[in-house]
């Protein structure tokens, strides 16, 4: 293996649930809790704790929005979200030889 | 491997933007609008410049129906500028080209429908059916909803029908419009039943 390997892998990135959050608000420009839910399976509670942890890492940024019926959270990934992203991409691709 | 990693995350936005058009609000607001101008053609043949009237305000509506609902119960999400873009255009265009086959369906149906037309077999009765199947058609290439093509199919082989029938315009409208609002209702009882009215967000 030429890259940098397994050391290279982002923890944070790296679990499942983070993942698919990740690579889903990596398509769009931005996405709200309810989006999120639908789109990744993940239950309400996995949605909050896993975002709330990658709000503290600056992979997502979060705005509060009280326009229409109820209340919404929005997210979006950060540029430093989408670089950790892009590199724990290339480091998988790298283990698996892609 | 770059371009590997960009293609999968390319086919997972398609996938995506895909999924959003799954709640079939289009597809039932769609067809009862064809049943509504096959309905006008059918019963009022005098009247059937009525059709490109109504057609616009149900299109318009619907679309502004169906983001209320899908917002509210299916949650928000904002796609990338570029396919927004190229999605308003061509809905933009989707609509255009809708209003101009009608257009020239009426004109040309009321040409054919004239005491001076010769007994040469004329295509207007199916000319409506396939003018309008062109746009609906272009819909699965906007969305990705390969429905959108069965539909036309539909409305295509209705109008074959039509043409070599000699049959009021109105049906193959009637038959597309009957298989959109049945599949469509199909898919918004579907929709609705996974998503909720009042989805609730963690603390």
């Amino acid at each position: 293996m030429k890259g940098r390997g397994i050391g290279a892998i982002d923890r944070v990135v790296h679990e499942p649930a983070r993942l698919a959050i990740l690579t889903t608000l990596a398509v769009v420009d931005e996405a709200d809790f309810v989006y999120l839910q639908r789109a990744t399976g993940l239950t309400a509670g996995n949605i909050a704790s896993h975002t709330s942890r990658l709000e503290e890492e600056g992979y997502v940024a979060t705005d509060k929005a009280t326009g229409g019926p109820r209340r919404r959270t929005v997210y979006r990934l950060t540029p430093r979200g989408r670089r950790q992203l892009g590199e724990y991409r290339t480091a998988i691709a790298e283990i698996l030889g892609l | 491997m770059a371009k590997l990693l960009k293609d999968g995350l390319d086919r997972v936005e398609t996938a995506r933007f895909r999924e959003s058009w799954a709640d079939g609000i289009i597809d039932l607001g769609l067809g009862i609008a064809l049943l509504g101008m096959a309905a006008i053609w059918i019963g009022a043949e005098g009247s059937a410049w009525l059709a490109s009237v109504i057609a616009p305000p149900c299109v318009v509506g619907v679309v502004a129906l169906r983001a209320r609902v899908v917002e509210n119960r299916g949650g928000y999400v904002r796609f990338r500028e570029e396919r927004r873009r190229a999605t308003r255009a061509q809905l933009l265009a989707f609509l255009a080209l809708g209003l101009g086959a009608l257009s020239v369906a009426i004109a040309a149906w009321a040409v054919g429908a004239s005491p001076s037309e010769t007994t040469a077999p004329s295509l207007a009765p199916g000319l409506i059916g396939i003018l309008i199947a062109i746009p609906i058609g272009l819909v699965a290439l906007v969305t990705g909803a390969r429905r959108f093509a069965g539909y036309a199919g539909v409305i295509l082989g209705a109008s074959a029908w039509a043409v070599a029938d000699d049959a009021n315009p109105g049906w193959p409208l009637t038959a597309g419009g009957l298989v959109m609002a049945m599949v469509g209702a199909a898919l918004v009882a579907r929709y609705l039943r996974a998503t909720s009215a009042d989805p609730e967000e963690a603390a």
